[in-house]
């Protein structure tokens, strides 16, 4: 999962791009208004944390920007103003989703799986395909019943697999989504990974990673997907 | 006792009503009054005609005179009748003027001579007023003419007299209806005063409830026009113009609450969500290190901010007053210079300072060397790197004049007015750069609050001139200070 985050503030910035790349996700920080816009145009991302007061470019100006284009990326705003037309104002203006400042770190890696579940179209934060279970919300996953111990990356990409599971990702996708935009490497990269992955989840059972060779790779099983079990 | 509008339209009201009626009814009475004396009067004298024509006729003064007498010419039963011959003789007297003095002596001197005399007399027993008119009569014996008449003539006066009581009940009566109309007015105008002022006072009543109903948070006067009357426009106008000045104090109260919110959240929403971060797992000691020196930057600069909006507050609320004494300028400026000495270190900025005459103000220490560190953090904090801010101190006669100027870009035109104001900031995107656009309005305000001002020289163009005039400063000279 790829995320952009546009945050002036250098130390809220910092402690959010942290937070968000230990909880697994692959993170862009711009650190005003236009680069994020920049970003956000050239980038493939599956959410954008955006601050609503930036220099250059302020989070409004950048969402009706957004919507013009229709851009497809969930934007959860953060904003230290509580009024009520402020927020309606962001919402109007195409954010999914707010946050006032100051807020706890853990509502905000909730409601940002909330914004991916929905981009995704999952009602639930489970995902199940044949056998294998894919706790987004805890980053675990299980196969018949047994917990698979993953890596941070490893399950980003097994995450990635899983939410678009029968169908085919290709490894540039793959790689957009698993590595930074400043990051280096090839996309030999992903096919490391995804060696690695498979050797957690497909070794001596029946295998659910499948290779199409020149499109890239993808999650085959019946997917069954069970809405109640978000909850447990 | 507090003067009432209700009141006062009551009372004038009645107080015109009883005007106007006690003048119309005095007007009538006076009339009517006028009216039956001179209806009397020409009765009195139609009778003394006769009378005296009767005399002349019978050509003597000594006849009987009958005063049942059923002849046309008879005076009525009312009239009293008195013949005096000029001699002085009583020739006759109705029974009710036996033992009166002659009447025709109470009449004035003056009107001797004359031919008709009209008087009131009083007559004691019973006491009564009368009206009496006095015709002098000429009785001439046979048919020769009155004026040859010579000795044989008999001159008399005949008065006839009628009592003034009929006519002064009358009056009376008519004076008390009078009086009862006028005091039935009186009330009456009481009464509908009473309902005129409530009707009258109404719109103000009304305008009382509208006013109650406008909201401190929004204060509009929610009136149509045309519902209010002309007359009180003038408070209607003054009221609309209060609730405006109000709603942009508010409106400005609400953004400056906003901006407050917006400087005080952001650093609390880093350090919270460093902290949080750093306890989600279990890290090196060198990482936690580092995590709290990054949370202590940031609360030093919010503490410095949480200060900055309560010295604006206790600015605005009047708390803090200065602490008048002689103050050494120089001591001050040192003080200042080294309170934002670390800062013009990082940034590569030098301080100098230049002092001309006098160096001892009568001012706050404290204050002063707020106002000062506070112009000069700004002047460093917009000064290229390796550049340069000058003090310069001087006295201009009793006061105090202190500039801080930087080579900075300046400040914009667009931007002049509103370098006071607060969270007023070069780049309206507010980059979150530690500055919060307090220090300018805190140093103006403390400065004004030692009887000075601080102001921005336009025609400084190499950079941005603050200026500070402070009165109450001694010329003494600068070996005497230290």
């Amino acid at each position: 999962m790829k995320l952009l985050l546009v945050e002036d503030d250098e130390l809220l910035g910092s402690a959010l791009a942290q937070g968000l790349r230990e909880a697994g996700y692959t993170l862009d920080w711009a650190r005003d208004g236009e680069m994020g816009w920049y970003q956000l145009r050239t980038g493939d991302y599956d959410g954008v944390i955006l601050d609503w007061m930036l220099p250059k470019l302020n989070g409004l100006e950048l969402l009706r920007r957004r919507r013009r284009t229709n851009g497809l990326a969930p934007v959860l705003m953060l904003t230290a103003r509580d009024s009520t037309t402020d927020l309606v104002t962001g919402l109007d203006t195409g954010a999914d989703d707010y946050l006032v400042k100051p807020f706890e770190f853990a509502e905000l890696l909730a409601r940002v799986r909330v914004l991916l579940r929905h981009r995704y179209a999952h009602g639930s934060s489970v995902i199940r395909v044949a056998d294998l279970e894919v706790d987004l919300a805890r980053r675990e996953a299980r196969r018949a019943g047994k917990p698979i111990e993953l890596t941070a990356r490893e399950f980003s990409l097994l995450e990635l697999l899983a939410l678009r599971a029968n169908q085919v990702v290709s490894r540039i996708d793959i790689w957009n989504k698993l590595y930074e935009t400043n990051e280096d490497g090839t996309s030999n990269v992903v096919d490391v990974y995804i060696s690695y992955l498979r050797r957690k989840i497909d070794r001596g059972r029946k295998p659910l990673i499948v290779t199409r060779r020149g499109q890239g790779y993808m999650l085959q099983g019946t997917p069954c997907v069970h809405p109640s079990a978000g909850a447990s | 006792m507090r003067p009432s509008l209700r009141r006062r339209l009551l009372t004038l009201s009645a107080a015109a009503t009883l005007v106007v009626t006690g003048r119309a009814s005095a007007s009538i009475w006076l009339m009517m009054r006028l009216s039956l004396q001179q209806a009397l009067d020409q009765t009195l004298h139609a009778e003394a005609e006769a009378l005296a024509s009767r005399l002349e006729e019978e050509g003597r003064i000594e006849f009987e005179f009958e005063i049942a007498n059923a002849d046309n010419a008879a005076p009525g039963r009312d009239t009293l009748i008195q013949i005096v011959a000029d001699d002085g003789r009583s020739v006759f007297s109705s029974p009710k003027l036996a033992g009166t003095r002659q009447l025709l002596e109470l009449a004035s001197q003056d009107a001797r001579g004359a031919h008709v005399l009209w008087f009131n007399a009083r007559v004691p027993a019973p006491r009564h007023d009368l009206r009496v008119v006095a015709l002098h009569a000429v009785a001439a014996s046979g048919n020769e003419s009155r004026a040859s008449a010579g000795e044989n003539a008999c001159r008399a006066w005949v008065l006839v007299a009628r009592s003034l009581q009929p006519l002064h009940d009358t009056l009376r009566r008519l004076a008390g209806v009078l009086a009862l109309i006028v005091m039935a007015a009186g009330a009456a105008a009481l009464l509908l005063g009473h309902f005129v002022a409530r009707a009258g006072t109404a719109p103000i009543r009304a305008l009382a409830r509208d006013l109650s109903c406008v909201h401190v948070q929004r204060p509009e006067l929610t009136i149509a026009c045309s519902a209010v009357p002309v007359e009180l426009d003038p408070i209607v106008n003054t009221v609309e113009q209060l609730l405006e000045r109000i709603r942009l104090e508010l409106e400005r109260q609400r953004q400056l609450t906003a901006d407050v919110a917006h400087d005080l959240r952001t650093p609390l929403a880093g350090v919270r969500t460093l902290l949080d971060v750093c306890v989600q797992r279990p890290r090196e000691n060198l990482e936690y290190v580092a995590t709290i020196q990054k949370a202590q930057a940031a609360l030093r600069q919010l503490s410095e901010l949480v200060e900055n909006v309560l010295a604006l507050a206790r600015l605005d609320a009047a708390i803090d007053q200065p602490a008048w004494e002689m103050v050494s300028v120089p001591e001050v400026v040192a003080a200042a210079i080294a309170m934002v000495h670390p800062l013009a270190i990082a940034r590569g900025v030098t301080l100098r300072t230049n002092y001309a005459g006098t160096d001892v103000a009568r001012s706050d220490r404290n204050m002063l060397a707020k106002i000062l560190s506070n112009l000069l953090t700004n002047a460093v904090e917009h000064s290229p790197a390796s550049g340069s801010v000058l003090v310069d101190v001087e006295a201009a006669a009793d006061s105090l004049r202190i500039t801080v100027e930087d080579h900075g870009p300046g400040i914009p035109p667009a931007l002049r007015d509103r370098v006071f104001e607060r969270f007023a900031r070069g780049d309206a995107a507010r980059p979150g750069d530690g500055h919060h656009g307090l220090g300018l309005p805190i140093a103006r305000g403390l400065a004004r609050l030692l009887g000075g001002d601080v102001q921005l020289d336009d025609t400084y163009t190499g950079g941005s001139r603050f200026v500070v005039t402070l009165p109450g400063a001694v010329s003494r000279p600068v070996s005497l200070a230290r």
